[in-house]
């Protein structure tokens, strides 16, 4: 069947269809979400919130459309909005009672080797769009197509919103993380040229 | 070119940490997702799009423009309607406008702890400032400032007193030599006849530790600094000058988690400290909470004669066990207006301990002098309720008199967060409590003034970046403000 059947169906009430729909897309969706908020509780909230509202407003869903970056828009948008409020109830409250975030916390949604940590550390010291669009680009495999669909922004903005967010993290490794810079910065090429 | 080779390499390095992440199990959503599909069936799915309009779906189109038309009434005939000030806009009720005053984008700035200035014309918060984020603040950008331009409805900012300014040593306990780093303590500034009274702390360090923006011990001094509107500044009172005058425990000052200073008159401030105590073992804990009037007793603006007066309060106040919430804990002033006297009381915010968590505000006095709020009259309950979210939200008191012709038209409360998180309402002299705004994301400050202003500093529903300073403007009596376009839900998405 095909996912535009799925759609149809899952429109008239289908559970089946339904069930199908979530079992195609809900590594993927707790994925994004996991990157967005790194807490393995907030995600799986946010996840879920967003299968509820993408299936509650399916009306509104043109099925010859691909239901992926639609689905994953939404997870986008949920996890921001959860991570956006634990921010502001812990930054209001580590103003009031001083007490710090825990970087542990921060980091235990996603496992990654032992050699990548510094560059994850780096990478979770970026703001939220630009780790939005390089963990969409980099992380979950998402064309440069799909990314301009789920954030809703031209093509190009896409390649200037990647390329800003690259400087950003470049910058912050030359400042912050200079243990990687040889291994993330400086290629073959350029120890080549320096030679 | 070695510019592109690195970002190459740099791209890279990131598909190939991509490809070596671990995730945690996906959990299973189906099950959850569909009951919650089967609970709320009358919603899903919603309407097919497009979908060719059948007679059913006429009469449904009519019902609802009659409905909104009856609702267009009703805002016209002084019926409570809610208005909504946009797509993912704040919603408010039609005795009210909305106007949005300003909008902190700048991830550099922060600014928290909201008076309101004399006659409403301007706002005083403390701004923390940081070259990169607030979160990361420097202490010598650390300032109070002023919003003015309230009225006009355009607001400009200014810093009034930088924190880092606060370095002469008269303003501070003799003994702790030079300061070094000096921060707000996280109380509104009190501003009363141009008076800016604040609470400040020193500490001997120069620097911040890295990614703290606080020093790691406490510090050598706190004090209440009056600013008169010349600029002069004078010290009114220190916390050590409490405990060698034998009205705090001398260990009281490392163990202060809550602090509050208002003003209810030119010469008279009540001051509050709450201490968080260990007792036994384990995490059994108690608050303690003290009170004091200090006064100025020639009402010359000159501090250095100034009387304090501890207020003993009811046991249940005084010491409150299993201090497991809550941030309802502070002090408001009233303001007299109108020839009515407010400056002997003031009003203290208390709940009751979890699981019950009711919140109440009563108003305290020491009318007979003796030193305390336990006689008759001396400790009047103005409000009880329990507020809906058990979570951390704030939960921020004001007074709001209004005051038109001289007289006192209206005394009432206003609140946020109690009956949902993300609400404002007022509290009525007869203790009805009634929304007038929805759909904050997050509310910090909230403080009112004499003409009936209500002024919001909350994260907006647009999911803007950073707060947002909203107007909620009394609309005269015979108007209603005018329905705009009919909110959408939070919760919509995919538009």
């Amino acid at each position: 069947m095909t996912e535009q059947e799925l759609i149809r169906r899952a429109k008239a009430g289908d559970r089946a269809a339904v069930a199908e729909l979530i079992g195609t897309h809900a590594t993927q969706a707790h994925r994004l979400a996991l990157q967005i908020v790194r807490n393995q509780a907030d995600a799986e909230d946010a996840t879920q919130t967003a299968f509820i509202k993408a299936f509650t407003n399916l009306g509104r869903f043109e099925e010859r459309r691909p239901f992926a970056p639609w689905l994953f828009r939404i997870v986008a948008r949920e996890a921001l909005k959860v991570l956006r409020a634990e921010r502001t109830r812990l930054a209001f409250w580590q103003r009031q009672a001083r007490v710090t975030e825990s970087e542990e916390a921060v980091e235990s949604a996603v496992v990654v080797k032992v050699e990548h940590q510094e560059l994850w550390r780096a990478v979770n010291r970026l703001k939220d769009d630009d780790r939005l669009v390089l963990t969409l680009s980099y992380f979950m495999g998402v064309s440069e197509a799909e990314v301009a669909e789920i954030l809703r922004i031209r093509r190009g903005t896409v390649k200037s919103r990647k390329h800003n967010a690259l400087a950003r993290l470049r910058a912050l490794v030359e400042r912050e993380f200079p243990e990687l810079q040889h291994a993330v910065l400086e290629g073959p090429e350029s120890e080549r040229a320096a030679q | 070119m070695r510019q592109n080779g690195g970002v190459e390499r740099l791209e890279a390095a990131l598909v190939e940490m991509g490809q070596g992440m671990t995730y945690p199990a996906t959990p299973d959503f189906e099950p959850a997702v569909l009951a919650t599909l089967e609970r709320t069936r009358g919603r899903w799915p919603s309407l097919p799009y497009p979908r060719v309009p059948t007679p059913r779906l006429i009469l449904i189109i009519v019902v609802a423009l009659a409905l909104m038309a009856a609702v267009a009434a009703g805002a016209y005939v002084g019926v409570q309607t809610w208005l909504s000030a946009g797509p993912r806009g704040v919603q408010f009720t039609n005795d009210f406008e909305l106007v949005e005053l300003f909008r902190d984008d700048d991830p550099r700035t922060h600014y928290q702890e909201l008076a309101i200035g004399p006659e409403g014309k301007e706002i005083y918060a403390i701004r923390f400032f940081g070259q990169e984020e607030a979160e990361l603040s420097d202490p010598q950008e650390t300032a109070i400032v002023r919003m003015s331009g309230l009225r006009e409805e355009r607001v400009q900012i200014e810093p009034v007193v930088n924190f880092s300014d606060l370095k002469d040593p008269a303003l501070w306990d003799p003994d702790i030599g030079l300061p070094g780093i000096i921060l707000p303590e996280l109380v509104p500034p009190a501003v009363i006849n141009g008076d800016l009274f604040l609470m400040a702390s020193a500490w001997t360090d120069t620097h911040l530790p890295e990614g703290d923006f606080r020093p790691e011990g406490p510090p050598t001094g706190s004090s209440i600094i009056v600013r008169h509107p010349d600029g002069m500044l004078q010290k009114v009172l220190t916390v050590l000058e409490l405990v060698d005058a034998g009205l705090l425990d001398t260990a009281a000052p490392d163990r202060i988690f809550n602090r509050a200073v208002v003003a209810s008159a030119p010469d008279h401030l009540w001051l509050q400290f709450i201490t968080l105590e260990d007792v036994g073992p384990g995490f059994q804990k108690i608050i303690r909470r003290f009170i004091y009037e200090v006064e100025d007793p020639n009402g010359d603006g000159d501090w250095s004669d100034r009387t304090v007066t501890p207020l003993s309060l009811p046991d249940f106040v005084a010491e409150q066990g299993r201090p497991d919430c809550c941030p309802f804990m502070g002090l408001v002033a009233e303001p007299s207006l109108a020839g009515e006297d407010r400056s002997r009381s003031v009003l203290l915010l208390m709940s009751t301990p979890f699981p019950e968590r009711e919140h109440r505000i009563y108003r305290v006095s020491d009318l007979n002098n003796d030193g305390d709020a336990l006689d008759g009259g001396e400790f009047e309950l103005l409000f009880s309720g329990v507020p809906a979210s058990q979570d951390i939200d704030a939960l921020v008191v004001a007074r709001r008199i209004v005051v038109r012709e001289g007289k006192v038209v209206l005394r009432e409360l206003v609140i946020s967060a109690l009956t949902t998180s993300t609400r404002v309402s007022r509290i009525t002299e007869t203790g009805e409590v009634i929304d007038i705004a929805r759909a904050f994301e997050f509310i910090l400050d909230m403080v009112a003034d004499s003409q009936g202003n209500i002024y919001v500093w909350a994260f907006p529903p647009d999911g803007g970046p950073g707060p947002v300073l909203y107007k909620l403007k009394p609309v005269p009596e015979g108007a209603s403000a005018e329905p705009e376009v009919p909110s959408q839900s939070d919760e919509r998405v995919g538009q």
